[in-house]
């Protein structure tokens, strides 16, 4: 009968091949997943970053909002369909304008409520769309996504048991013991210091990624097909509608009430369903202090009688869990600080994921195996992930916001793939990879730069710009990597020493 | 306790339990009680960040202490040396296991990917069939199985994965279906 001792030792011997074969499946998709995760970490600057020329407020009147509801929905009177919703997004430190969203468009407004112009930020909706979906029908992409989520849960649980010393050597780095070792200590390291936010990005992702799928099943089983009536016990129900036609409540009034009565909690959103009909109803998107929670939606009739919350903040265990998801998901309840700490977070799942591939690569070179055309395939998905997210956001400082995008990402991901794979000189194609992202960042942070310099007479915010440094300082650090006469992250690695730990 | 004090002391505490884990890390031979008081430290820490800001403020501790491990790996990168060459040599000779072939790999996927999704779906109905029996609240029940799901496709794909053969995989996996979908038929559905 096998011991206790000899039981462990073979659960640590299969632990690496699983911990290898996930990652071998999910590898490339969860490396594009981290890498725009990080990015969208930064979505509303992004926002400002895209379209910088437009009016910035630290808060708006409250007679503004109306006044901004009152032009959208009279500018949208031609339009064949009304809208059944209207969002008007409050200034706030990270997104200091006001957007007011109908069913089918949104525009910037000035501190008086009149329309500034459409909002364009189809470049960051790109982005954040890449994250959600991989660009797929949104059904699949979020199911797709959530799976790889599963994924990386199971690859943190296997890492685990596959690297029984990993914890007792959390802070041994041999970033100088040669390339595959050095690579692996990182993949180690790093994987060791992420572990609470890998796991809590991962399981988030997952149960945002899979709430779909679960939500068919949940009302086949319960509901009767009826997928509304899954969630509204969590978030509450939508009041029977009543087409008949009625004035626009009182906006203002709401969000002076709102202030009287909770004078500690900032409004973010003004929610007005089916809007100028009997049956409208409007909600308040407060932010609670120190809470994870997205926010608390305070409800208002369309009398302007306030009607109760819906218990996101104060409701029951569920609703609170449900309601901290997204917020703990995408690092936003913590203002800049926590915003940083998770692109620094981020980054660290990024190069885990995308080490391990390259770990795994370097051992088949060693067994002898064939590995240029996958090392190319590799590179091509380290290297020119960036490079086609730095090109889409040239063309969307040359051609414009009209860019198809996702059409120019994915066409150009897959002709570098086969690139890669054909051209079987991986090192070279990092290297070029790499200076083509270099350069591309550096034009791209350079060029909105000069752009925002010469049209904006006053630049209404210093955060572009300091995006625009941020990306010509990565440019030329990528550049003086792309020099190194080390292979790395992402290239064939050349045979030296495999740390017993690595993926096999 | 006032909140500045809490979060002052958590902030101390989630940056010297990483500080006294190093040390205690770094030694040649375990000290337990090292070991121990550096754990102590940081659950203090996380402790007095919950106190102050609930899941809230555990959350910004959890992001303190991870990032605290920064730069002693940072001085770790910098005064590390090239391997020794029989420790190198060591290395070298680890083996990795056979290539499994393609159809195999095909199988395994199947099992592990599809498979346990729709295993851990009916897990996850079964888990709010239950709540719901049990008198949950319906917000309650409903966050439950849509939590529980996603655990289940991660715990379920690892131990398939851990099974010898595509045989005692689709095995185990059938039996779970099989189970699941039993019980969701069985149960009743109101509640």
């Amino acid at each position: 009968m096998p011991s206790q001792h000899s039981k462990m030792a073979n659960l640590f011997r299969r632990a690496l091949p699983v911990h290898t074969a996930i990652g071998l499946w999910a590898g490339a998709l969860l490396y594009i997943l981290c890498l725009t995760g990080m990015l969208i970490v930064f979505d509303e600057e992004w926002q400002r970053w895209e379209q910088p020329d437009v009016p910035e407020m630290t808060a708006i009147a409250p007679a503004a909002v109306q006044q901004a509801a009152v032009n959208v929905l009279a500018a949208e009177a031609e339009l064949e369909k009304r809208t059944t919703h209207l969002f008007v997004h409050l200034p706030s430190g990270a997104l200091p304008r006001t957007i007011v969203t109908t069913d089918t468009q949104a525009f910037h407004v000035d501190g008086a409520g009149r329309i500034h112009g459409p909002e364009t930020n189809s470049w960051t909706q790109f982005l954040l769309d890449a994250h959600y979906y991989f660009h797929l029908p949104s059904f699949i992409g979020l199911t797709l996504v959530g799976g790889l989520g599963v994924m990386m849960v199971a690859l943190a649980i296997s890492g685990i048991l596959a690297h029984p010393r990993i914890f007792r050597d959390a802070f041994r780095l041999r970033a100088r013991a040669g390339d595959r070792l050095a690579l692996t200590d990182w993949h180690n390291r790093l994987s060791v210091w992420t572990l609470p936010f890998g796991i809590a990005a991962a399981l988030t992702g997952a149960l945002l990624g899979l709430a779909s799928i679960m939500a068919v099943g949940m009302a086949e089983t319960f509901h009767g097909g009826d997928t509304e009536a899954v969630f509204a016990p969590i978030f509450g129900e939508e009041p029977a509608a009543d087409p008949a036609p009625a004035a626009l409540p009182d906006l203002a009034g709401m969000m002076e009430d709102m202030a009287a009565r909770h004078p500690d909690i900032r409004t973010s959103y003004v929610i007005l369903h089916d809007p100028a009909t009997a049956g409208q109803h409007v909600q308040l998107l407060g932010h609670p202090p120190r809470r994870l929670i997205f926010g608390e939606y305070y409800g208002y009739d369309g009398a302007g009688n306030f009607t109760g919350t819906a218990g996101m903040a104060d409701g029951t265990v569920g609703q609170q869990v449900s309601a901290s998801i997204y917020n703990l998901h995408f690092g936003n309840f913590g203002g800049l600080p926590v915003k940083l700490a998770y692109i620094l977070l981020g980054l660290s799942l990024t190069i885990v994921s995308g080490s391990g591939m390259s770990i795994w690569l370097a051992k088949r070179r060693q067994k002898g195996l064939p590995t240029a055309r996958l090392a190319g395939f590799w590179s091509a998905i380290v290297w020119g992930t960036p490079l086609m997210l730095a090109l889409t956001a040239a063309a969307r400082l040359v051609v414009g916001g009209g860019t198809a995008f996702a059409a120019l990402f994915w066409a150009g991901m897959t002709a570098l793939i086969i690139a890669g794979i054909l051209m079987k000189r991986p090192r070279q194609m990092t290297r070029y990879l790499q200076c083509a992202l270099a350069v591309t960042l550096f034009a791209v942070g350079a060029g909105h730069a000069i752009w925002i310099s010469l049209t904006m007479s006053a630049n209404p915010a210093g955060m572009p710009l300091w995006l625009d440094i941020a990306i010509v300082i990565i440019g030329l650090i990528i550049w003086w990597f792309s020099l190194r006469p080390r292979a790395n992250f992402g290239s064939h690695p050349v045979p030296g020493a495999v740390s017993a730990q690595s993926p096999s | 306790m006032s909140d500045p004090l809490l979060l002052t002391l958590g902030t101390i505490g989630a940056i010297g339990g990483i500080f006294l884990l190093r040390f205690s890390w770094g030694r040649r031979t375990r000290h337990g009680v090292l070991n121990l008081a550096a754990w102590a430290v940081l659950s203090a820490g996380v402790l007095c960040w919950a106190m102050a800001g609930g899941a809230w403020g555990i959350a910004i501790a959890c992001c303190i202490a991870m990032l605290s491990a920064a730069p002693f790996l940072a001085q770790a990168a910098m005064v590390s040396k090239p391997p020794k060459r029989a420790e190198r040599e060591v290395m070298d000779r680890i083996a990795a296991t056979g290539t499994p072939d393609a159809g195999r790999r095909a199988g395994v996927f199947a099992l592990v990917v599809p498979g346990a999704l729709g295993l851990s779906v009916l897990v996850g109905l079964n888990g709010q069939a239950l709540a719901r029996l049990s008198g949950w609240h319906p917000a309650d029940s409903t966050s439950f199985g849509l939590f529980l799901m996603p655990v289940t496709w991660a715990v379920v794909a690892t131990f398939l994965l851990f099974r010898d053969g595509l045989f005692r995989m689709a095995a185990w996996l059938a039996g779970g279906v099989t189970l699941s979908a039993v019980l969701l038929a069985v149960l009743p559905r109101g509640g």
